[in-house]
């Protein structure tokens, strides 16, 4: 190292705790919650932006943490897949997830559930159009889709194939 | 055993989602160690060249370097599957074969101090001539890649059954075409990582995504030096293996190496760039298939030569070679049939086998059928179904098929997708094809073929159950609690797993080949059995009734028909206890395979004690002015013996086609520059399909109920996988009124074959 | 895939944003919804010694204003926004669909902006690798070198490609962009705000910042619309787009903009192809002489810097071009 490289404090509100870290400005949101955090629920898949397996909510925006500086997220509000389940309840996006077996090797659930909770929260009843739209941005390899499909339509109580507005 | 089953068959959540749900489930690059250091590794910017010096003396002086392995670390410690396919050293010493290969590897406190010690590894390398196809690979005069190779052939299978040229000359209809498909890919979600840790005692814990904990650990105690026990490979969560975490890699024996160096933890992490690359590919093929058939369109004679690329090592070579081979065996009847395949060194990363193993082979030989087929006026239908292989037929190289719902698939998805009202019936551009398959369940593999399991009781009445079934993500781990729970007559939750862990589970084969719900699923239930028997036994005086007439059911043992005459389990368990014969259950199940079976010196005898079955019917749109292939319906259905869990094996089935169906027949495969770079190892670049990209998919599962698989299972979701690619090419095939040779089919190959009909050009296969 | 160390700039205001540029010049980026830059970041093909976040400009510089003659687009509205702006929705179809070919739904939408759409570099599947796929390798023209891959032997320039949906739209809708440095500031149309240069594809001065995007307001007898083609149904970059902005009065083409994406390193603008269409009513057979002019303007551009072949790209240009200039007459008269 040629010369000092500052580190900077970041803090924000993960899963409902504020946290307080000395951080290295170039270190990713993903980055920090897996190895400072030690919150591994999100995974990296492919560290550019492609697999989504990463995402979380950043002031109840989907992010992909992988591809996020962490001090961008600096006094926001960050919720990732373990902070889904509520006093040790399951969400019911977990729920229908594991109801309909829309889990297989689950390294892409963290991701699909956090599409999930941000599809439900602006599209209470999405279709199945809107549905496959949404997590278009997140690759499964094992399911071909149609398990989480159903899994996220049970919970809009949509059935697959309507689409409601 | 219980009359009436409570758990088999019915639809039910895997017992290992809540962990998945909840982010909690460990997969191997979450896990962390104390003191634990970061991994990476060097790699070949050469895809073929001599290795003249490695210097990593400046890297060790990187601050926060803890430990660097190269060739001269690793005494040149050779792995291959066969004691004769021994070809991959481990970490070079003298020479790298494709680029990305491993050539040293840094161990440091960060793993910006890992990576920038990476930078300071000198090596010196004399690049030499790269062959990256089978045709310049076996070419007269071309440099050897492993001097023992003659014309670079790896593997060469030879199967010659019956009188393949007098069966010509009966023939009716002898038509001969060729097919090719590039390389296809895995791209699992989880790139692969290793940890690897060394202990006080000398041994060392290891926990890495794999296929086969036990052969993982085998290899690494040889490579190693180490006895078996020492080497434990740990359980974690594992994000998806599709045959491509079935051998022994680099990564673990670098981690392990750098581990024992440095004296502390070791966290190896691929970026998805080097599990494209370092791990495994599928193989790139030319497939030339000469069939000939009677009037009817029974199929009297084929031929087939199959030359695959192999990459740079052998892996499971001569498995994969054969297994193309071997799933059309199984699925048609065939009197006279001949089978040279060929896998050939290049300089690629290394060929493995793929869930989709074979798109230009198994396609073909289905695509070619359906022109037969045509030629003779003959519905393809009912070529498929005269050709079908039944229950109690033994395959051309000797394997009998004891269970068979080969036929029932084909018929009922024919039915389920309309195939009489739309074959040669659709609208322009609009097509229809079937596609069927069948798979093993295992391979003979000696004195490792086997699995065996125990059970223990706890004082509380609730069971564990240690198994050396691996889950890669297909639900290993809830098969084999809900086949205890049936036979123990607890509840899902009463059953603790112990599982693919080689300290504590005893040997398994591995969740390749599809053995793990016969082999793992029937050593639980064998096991279970035997401490049902147990506890039946103690409680019998209790219930002053003989052991035969009690049953296990809602964690009571009671008398069959008299309810109210019943023990608690927790009881019996307490009770043995008591009389100091704690209950134990043992069992294992080794399938019956004919063990002088070998891939290249013997390769006749029974393969696979069952075989599953599966048939798929596509139908598509052609856009004929891009070439785009829209597929608009997928039947899916696959003799899979019992659904265990349907849940679980309409998963397999509808992931099965999103991988063979959709992406591996319409637009996966890698590109490569002419210096060996991979143009797309990455998921922007490779083209896995998305949600958006799926079509409607119907599952229909056909039960033929095997008399060895456990509760009648056999395996879901390989057949359906490749039926589904078989069928989509019949079905694009259909569409545009002329075959396509060279997969995937992506809008370029089928644009091109559309003009050329419309030119009036004959159909031609890809060209050597 | 982890950074390279960079400092993080995040400015209160344009003012303070703008003077920080100045200060760093080249040796800063901007840091915006951070798709592009953070993965050629990664991938080492890029290693700024600061980002400057404008997160905290986002609510001055977002939003769509409508002014007396034309519409002022912030820089940093994010696609998510700007599809669900109405005018967008109702009268600039043609953006619409450009913007929601970007990325997912899920993630590039919310996030990405459309002045970092503009602002994307380049692409070219020999330039968008790693530093491990490139090691051994000659840098490029992209990366400062002589010669490019694809391009072979004879390429005097870099040949990537412009894979931005939005600036392909943009063009065809002839947006300018406004240019801002704490010296001032500038307008520039983006036919000229794209160089056509792969090696520096935008005239964007290291002091710079694009603030905003001016678009004509939709006239009536406007009809616009973005083809793309690409492997999948999301997350691709195109192999070939199109959009088209067809303006139809009385029945004639009044004005007719095409430009085509993932084919020159900007927007390729077919001018020769689409002027002769003026004055004449959008038939098919006028539609399909102007697109087989824009195949013949196209295929000299082709080479195999995208994953599908160049041949087959090339034969795609008519067809795409056709049913954007078809889709783009419909909405001028009034159809969806």
């Amino acid at each position: 190292m040629d010369k000092p490289r500052p580190k900077q404090i970041f803090s924000a509100q993960v899963n409902g705790q504020w946290v307080e870290l000395l951080i290295a400005p170039q270190e990713t949101l993903l980055e920090v919650l897996r190895d400072h955090l030690e919150l591994t629920g999100s995974k990296e898949g492919c560290g550019e932006g492609v697999c989504g397996a990463c995402t979380v909510l950043v002031d109840n925006q989907p992010r992909r943490a992988c591809l996020t500086l962490a001090l961008e997220a600096q006094g926001l509000p960050v919720l990732t897949v373990e902070g889904l389940a509520q006093g040790g309840e399951l969400s019911r996006e977990q729920r229908s997830f594991i109801a309909h077996g829309a889990i297989q090797c689950g390294y892409c659930a963290p991701g699909m559930l956090m599409a999930t909770r941000d599809l439900l929260s602006r599209q209470p009843t999405p279709g199945e159009e809107a549905i496959r739209r949404q997590i278009s941005g997140h690759v499964c390899r094992c399911t071909g889709y149609a398990k989480i499909v159903e899994a996220v339509a049970a919970l809009g109580q949509a059935s697959p194939g309507e689409d409601r507005p | 055993m219980s009359p009436q089953l409570r758990y088999v068959g019915q639809r039910l959540p895997r017992v290992d989602s809540e962990a998945k749900a909840r982010g909690a489930a460990l997969f191997a690059g979450d896990i962390r160690l104390p003191r634990m250091l970061h991994a990476k590794v060097l790699r070949s910017p050469h895809a073929h060249a001599r290795i003249l010096s490695v210097d990593y003396s400046e890297a060790l002086k990187v601050p926060g370097v803890r430990a660097v392995v190269s060739g001269q670390d690793s005494a040149a410690v050779k792995w291959g599957v066969f004691r004769y396919t021994r070809d991959q050293v481990l970490l070079p010493v003298e020479r790298v074969r494709f680029l990305g290969e491993e050539v040293a590897a840094i161990a440091a406190e960060s793993l910006t101090a890992a990576e920038e010690a990476l930078a300071l590894i000198k090596v010196q390398y004399q690049p030499l001539p790269v062959m990256l196809n089978v045709w310049e690979a076996m070419a007269e005069g071309a440099p050897l890649l492993h001097d023992d190779h003659p014309h670079n052939i790896n593997v060469h299978v030879a199967i010659n059954v019956g009188d393949v040229e007098q069966g010509f000359r009966e023939s009716h209809l002898v038509r001969e075409d060729t097919f090719s498909a590039p390389e296809d890919s895995y791209f699992m979600t989880e790139p692969y990582a290793v940890v690897a840790n060394p202990l006080a005692d000398g041994s060392l814990e290891l926990w890495m995504p794999n296929a086969a904990p036990h052969q993982k650990a085998k290899a690494l105690a040889n490579a190693l030096k180490l006895p078996l026990g020492k080497v434990i490979v740990r359980k974690c969560a594992i994000g998806g293996a599709f045959g491509g975490r079935s051998d022994v890699f680099p990564a673990e024996f670098i981690a392990a190496l750098l581990a024992i160096k440095a004296q502390r933890p070791v966290r190896l992490v691929y970026s998805r760039e080097e599990n494209s690359l370092a791990t495994r590919k599928g193989h790139g093929m030319f497939t030339m298939i000469k069939t000939g058939v009677d009037q009817e369109g029974r199929v009297l004679a084929r031929d087939i030569t199959c030359y695959m690329d192999g990459g740079a090592y052998s892996s499971t070579g001569p498995i994969a070679t054969s297994v193309p081979f071997l799933c059309m065996e199984q699925c048609y009847k065939l009197p006279n049939v001949r089978f040279n395949g060929y896998r050939v060194y290049t300089n690629k990363p290394i060929g493995g086998m793929y869930r989709v193993h074979g798109r230009a082979f198994a396609s073909g030989v289905d695509l070619q059928l359906d022109l037969l087929a045509e030629e003779l006026g003959l519905d393809p239908l009912e070529v498929r179904l005269k050709n079908a292989r039944q229950a109690g037929e033994t395959t051309p190289t000797g394997s009998l098929v004891q269970s068979c719902g080969l036929t029932e698939c084909i018929t009922k998805s024919a039915l389920a997708a309309g195939w009489r009202a739309k074959y040669g019936k659709l609208p322009p551009w609009r097509g229809i094809g079937l596609g069927t398959n069948s798979v093993q369940t295992g391979f003979p593999m000696g004195i490792r073929g086997g699995s065996s399991a125990m059970v223990k009781f706890n004082e509380d009445g609730q069971a564990t159950v240690i198994s050396g079934v691996v889950d890669n993500g297909q639900g290993n781990d809830h098969m084999l609690v809900q086949i205890a729970a049936e036979v123990l007559g607890l509840e899902l939750g009463d059953i603790q797993l112990i599982s693919a862990d080689t300290q504590a589970t005893p040997n398994d084969p591995g969740s390749y080949s599809m053995i793990s719900t016969l082999a793992g699923g029937g050593a639980v239930k064998a096991a279970c059995q035997d401490a049902l028997a147990q506890l039946l036994a103690v409680a019998a005086p209790a219930l002053q009734a003989p052991p035969q007439d009690l049953e296990a059911q809602g964690g009571q043992i009671m008398v069959a028909n008299d309810p109210d005459r019943a023990l608690p389990v927790a009881k019996a368990v307490r009770l043995a206890l008591a009389q100091g014969k704690p209950i134990m259950g043992r069992g294992s199940f080794f399938p019956r395979v004919d063990n002088k079976r070998e891939w290249l010196s013997n390769p006749f005898g029974q393969l696979s004690e069952t075989f599953s079955f599966g048939a798929c019917v596509a139908e598509v749109e052609v856009d004929p002015t891009t070439g785009r292939v829209r597929i608009l319906n997928l039947v899916l259905s696959q003799d899979c013996g019992r659904a265990l869990n349907p849940l679980i094996v309409e998963g397999q089935f509808e992931g099965g086609a999103a991988m063979g169906g959709v992406g591996g027949m319409l637009a996966e495969e890698f590109q490569w520059t002419k210096e060996g770079r991979c143009l797309n190892p990455s998921f922007l670049e490779y083209k896995v399909p998305l949600a958006c990209d799926m079509p409607a998919m119907a599952n229909i599962i056909v039960e033929s109920m095997d008399q060895s698989g456990p509760f009648g299972a056999k395996e879901a979701g390989m057949s359906v996988a490749m039926s589904a690619a078989q069928a989509i090419a019949g079905a694009v095939a259909n569409a545009i009124g002329r075959p396509v040779f060279e997969y995937p089919l992506t809008p370029a190959r089928v644009l091109r074959a559309i003009q050329e009909k419309l030119a009036g050009l004959p159909a031609k296969g890809p060209q050597g | 895939m982890s950074l390279p160390y960079f400092e993080y700039l995040a400015p209160q205001g344009l003012a303070e944003a703008l003077e920080l540029k100045a200060l760093w010049g080249q040796r800063a980026a901007w840091l915006s919804g951070g798709s592009d830059l953070l993965v050629r970041a990664k991938q080492g093909l890029v290693s700024p010694e600061a980002v400057i976040s404008l997160k905290n400009l986002s609510p001055k510089l977002s939003g769509l204003r409508e002014e007396a003659d034309h519409l002022r687009l912030g820089a940093q509205t994010t696609l998510h926004q700007a599809l669900n702006h109405p005018l967008i929705a109702r009268e600039l179809p043609g953006l619409a669909e450009a913007l929601s070919a970007i990325g997912a739904p899920t993630l590039q939408q919310r996030v990405a902006t459309v002045g970092g759409n503009l602002c994307a570099q380049t692409r070219c599947l020999h330039y968008n690798q790693s530093a491990l796929w490139r090691a051994g390798l000659a840098p490029c023209f992209k990366l400062g070198g002589e010669l490019c891959h694809p391009g072979g032997a004879t390429a005097d320039r870099c040949r990537s490609t412009c894979q931005s949906d939005g600036a392909v739209m943009l063009t065809a809708l002839g947006a300018s962009v406004v240019l801002q440095s704490s010296a001032g500031q500038r307008a520039l149309a983006l036919s000229d705000f794209f160089t056509g240069q792969g090696e520096r594809p935008q005239d964007l001065a290291p002091d710079e910042l694009l603030t905003h995007i001016i678009l004509e307001r939709p006239e009536p007898g406007l009809g616009t619309t973005y083809i793309k083609m690409a492997s999948r149904g999301a997350m691709d970059f195109p192999l070939l787009s199109a959009g088209a902005a067809l303006r139809v009065e009385g029945g004639l083409v009044t004005s007719a903009r095409l430009a085509l994406g993932a084919v020159f390193a900007a927007p390729l603008v077919l001018k020769t192809a689409m002027d002769p269409l003026l004055g004449l009513p959008p038939t098919p057979e006028n539609l399909a002489q102007a697109a087989a002019q824009a195949g013949r303007d196209a295929a000299p551009f082709m080479i195999e810097n995208h994953s599908a072949p160049a041949a087959w790209r090339a034969q795609m240009v008519p067809v795409a071009v056709e049913r954007a200039l078809a889709k783009a007459a419909q909405r001028a008269l009034g159809g969806v």
